[in-house]
Parts: structure tokens; sequence; C-alpha cells
């Protein structure tokens, strides 16, 4: 494993303890994951660019000394992202529930950046664990939507439902109701190709929903 | 929490070992267990399990190709691994440490044992059902009593929380639990129902080692917010452990030498006495 303190420049702070500290940490993850890492934060710098740049971010863990993706070191908690501009996205004041319909869709367009480098993002409408952070992690590349997986339906849902108003059910089961409003999005978005096999048109996709996220953007 | 020492560098040997495993690294380690009279380590070295002990030669294994393991205990006949095979969570006994059997399986439920522990009566293994992500979102315990082992239910432990360790107290058992920012840990006379240890709620902690020394609780792990190599007594503060920051902790065991954390550094097993 390899220690880092900042991914690829950017900061990133641990507030779980102490919410504004700005100690460096001595973060550990393999150095696979921290490569991937740094795409990440380069798809987030240019999706969000409108906001300035990435001023900091703030972690509830990369490498933690336990079972699973977190022991092995590739997995990343992520608990807010500060950009120059001011904006704030803040998974860990729960904004996937906010009241202000601009703070989901940033929380969105936050966990669709990290859809288009992780397979298994889990957000805070996966469950109650998730819901002051986005887990990202190795499970289950290539990146796709997987119909059958939970965690990518419940947040092609609330995606539909946040930026299209589709009223679904945020159940992780994909039904009938979710596939006509998943067809809407994807025609609205302009995407050619198929997000449930091709990594290629589902990162497309997330990008799109992304920059639409940051703009505040229905669609 | 002083007097670090780097155990040698691990060298395989035993059957079909070869020269390759001779310089090959570690990459995890399950835990720590005195089998017999001394603590014995187990760990992956080249896709396969082997037997360190405080010599720093690795003895080669049997009966846990395939396996993940993610505890060892000692046990009245020998020594105990939980874990998994194939996704599935299992369980396996050993009398030397080095010639493994599984014990128990759960066929057909995506889960794993991440916690064993036993005394002299009986022997008990925590873990979780795991969600299509591989997340925890169950807990699951076996118990043995006699010699047969049987699942049971349990109260009081977070479903989304892997049960990292388990030791044995006076009057019953001990767990630490984790969550996304905290160990918790966990008390229990019977085994089934679990209540919070007073004090027990350890901030930025992942712990994978506690020892109960009559209401003593010391404890061993790493920081969550960065990884820092951190020891400390539940209700007494803590602090570095005595190894370089970067290790990993594996485990913590009473020996006659005192109490002694293992830990994982660069591939390389490294032991604090932790007082
Ligand atoms: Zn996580």
């Amino acid at each position: 494993m390899i220690t880092f303190q900042r991914i690829d420049g950017t900061p990133v702070y641990y507030w779980r303890s102490s919410r504004g500290n700005t100690t460096l940490r001595n973060w550990q993850c393999t150095q696979a994951f921290y490569d991937k890492l740094v795409l990440w934060v380069r798809d987030l710098r240019s999706l969000s660019s409108a906001y300035g740049s990435v001023t900091y971010l703030v972690s509830a863990g990369f490498y933690v000394n336990k079972p699973g993706q977190h022991g092995a070191g590739t997995a990343m908690d992520l608990d807010y992202v500060r950009w120059s501009g001011g904006q704030v996205s803040s998974p860990l004041d729960q904004h996937h529930a906010s009241s202000t319909a601009s703070l989901r869709k940033r929380y969105l367009a936050v966990d669709a950046v990290c859809r288009r480098r992780f397979r298994y993002a889990l957000d805070g409408w996966y469950n109650s664990a998730h819901a002051d952070h986005i887990h990202s992690d190795f499970g289950g590349l290539p990146v796709l939507c997987v119909k059958s997986s939970e965690s990518d339906t419940k947040f092609v849902q609330a995606m539909c439902n946040n930026f299209r108003g589709s009223g679904l059910a945020v159940d992780g089961i994909w039904g009938t109701n979710t596939q006509n409003a998943f067809n809407g999005a994807k025609s609205a978005l302009g995407i050619t190709g198929d997000p449930h096999s091709s990594s290629a048109a589902w990162q497309s996709m997330l990008s799109k929903i992304a920059t639409k996220g940051f703009a505040n953007q229905t669609f | 929490m002083i007097g670090a020492a780097g155990l040698a560098a691990v060298a395989a040997v035993g059957p079909g070992a070869g020269l390759a495993a001779a310089t090959a690294e570690v990459d995890i380690c399950a835990g720590v267990a005195v089998v017999g009279d001394s603590p014995q380590v187990l760990c992956r070295q080249n896709s396969r399990w082997v037997l360190i002990g405080d010599d720093g030669v690795a003895k080669a294994t049997t009966g846990l190709a395939g396996a993940l393991v993610l505890d060892v205990a000692t046990d009245a006949r020998g020594a105990l691994a939980a874990g998994s095979i194939d996704g599935e969570a299992a369980l396996w006994s050993s009398a030397d440490g080095l010639s493994w059997r599984e014990v128990l399986r759960l066929h057909g439920r995506r889960s794993v044992f991440t916690a064993i522990a036993s005394n002299p009566s009986e022997a008990m293994a925590l873990g979780s059902d795991l969600s299509g992500e591989d997340v925890p979102q169950g807990t699951i315990a076996a118990r043995r009593l006699g010699v047969n082992w049987s699942l049971g239910a349990v109260t009081g432990l977070a479903a989304t929380a892997y049960v990292t360790t388990l030791a044995v107290r006076r009057g019953g058992w001990l767990a630490g639990a984790i969550g996304s920012q905290e160990t918790v840990l966990h008390v229990s006379s019977n085994g089934t129902t679990w209540s919070e240890l007073a004090a027990g709620r350890l901030d930025d902690a992942a712990v994978q080692g506690v020892l109960d020394d009559d209401g003593s609780v010391r404890w061993v792990g790493n920081a969550i917010g960065g990884s820092a190599a951190l020891a400390g007594t539940v209700g007494a503060g803590r602090g570095p452990a005595g190894v370089p920051d970067r290790s990993h902790a594996v485990g913590l065991v009473r020996t006659h030498r005192g109490r002694v954390s293992y830990w994982l550094l660069d591939g390389r097993l490294q032991t604090a006495e932790v007082r």
C-alpha cells in the first residue's frame, strides 16, 4: 500500500472526530486504487469546473483495518467536497435527502462521478449505513448499469425522480416504471449505445447526469 | 507499549513450499493465537496460508486452499479459524495450526465469519450476511457446545457493522463491531444478547485485538482517519503502538512474555509489548 495526504494535489481531510479539521492525514490505499482516485478527481474537476477548483475533500476512510474492500485498501468513503467558488456537496450532512433540490442534484452529480470509475458506489439511498457518506470500491467492475444491482437501480430511481420528477419508489427493484423512466432519461440526454452492456455508454450518461446536476438543471 | 521487535523475514518451509515462496512477503494476516505454548500468526503468502511463529519461520498449512481467513483463536483442541470460501462463511479447526479441516460452511449464503474465540466449554464465531455489493447487512453467529457447531440468533449488534474481534472475558464475551467512524465494544454473558461496554465507543479506531484482564480492556488497532497504529485501554486513552505508524494491527495475545501485539508492515510481522 501507499501513503498519501492528497489526491492528485487536492488535500483530503478527516472530520468525523472534529468537523472543519484541516490536519493532513496519512491515508493508505493500494497504488492501483490511488491511480483510479486520480482519474476520479480529474473527472470531478472537469465536470464541475463552473464551481472553480476542488479546494479539498473530506473522507471517512480509504484503507481501514476491517474486512472487505476497505481492508484491502481498495475503497473510499467520501464525506464532503468543497469548491473554490464556495459550493459544497456534503454526503456527511445527508444532502441526498436535503429539502433543497439543488443540493440533491449536486449530490447525485458527485455520485455519478463516483460511478464513472467505480461500480459499487453505495450512497444515501442504498442503506442507512451509507446515509452520511458515499462509499466507492473496486468490486463488481467494469462500470455498467446493472438492473439486478440494488445500488445501481436505486441510483437510477433517485436520479429519475430528482431530474425528471418520475415519482418512482426508490426500492432497488428494476420494474416497468423504472425501465420507462430510464428510457426517458437516456433519450433526453441523447445517449446512444446500451449503458447495461457498454461501459462507454454508461460513463457518457453519468457525465451528462453530473453536468446537469452541477448546473442545477432538470432534463 | 514499548519494545517493538521486527521478526526475521519470513522464510517458507514445509511440503511443497518451494524456493519461490522463500522470499515472498506476507499480504494479509488473519490473526494470532497461542497454539501449543507459543503465539502463531496465520498469514497469506503467495496465495497460500502459512503459520509463522516467533522464530519468523513460515510453515505451510493444509486445508485452507482458496479460503479467505479473517480471524484465528486459541482452542482447547488446538486452534480455530473463521472466514469464507467461495463467498460463503466458513469455520475451520486444527489440532496443530498446520493441518486444518472445515467444520462449518453456510452453503448458498453470501456471508463471512469475521471473528472467533473459545473458552474451556464452548466456542463462538460472529460474522455477517453480505449484500449484493458485499457489505454487511445482518449479523450471523455460530456456537460450538460439545462437538457440533450450530447457528443461532444474536441481538444488540448492528446489522451493518463488521465484528472484527472477539475475546473471552470473565463471565462472558467481548466483541468489537466497526461502523464507518468507530469501533463499538460490546459484552455478552450468554453470547446471544449483546450490550455496549461502558466507555467502549472507540472513535476513529478500527480495532483488531482486545484483551480483558479482569475489567481492564486493552485494545490494538488502526485509526480510521489516516491509519496510524494505535494501542489503548478502554476508559484510559490511547497512544502510538510502539511500531511504525503504517503498521496494520493483526491481533493481541497474552503470552508468558506478557501482552504482545502483532502487526504487519510492508509484508513483515512486527511485535510490540502492550503494557
Ligand atoms: Zn466504505
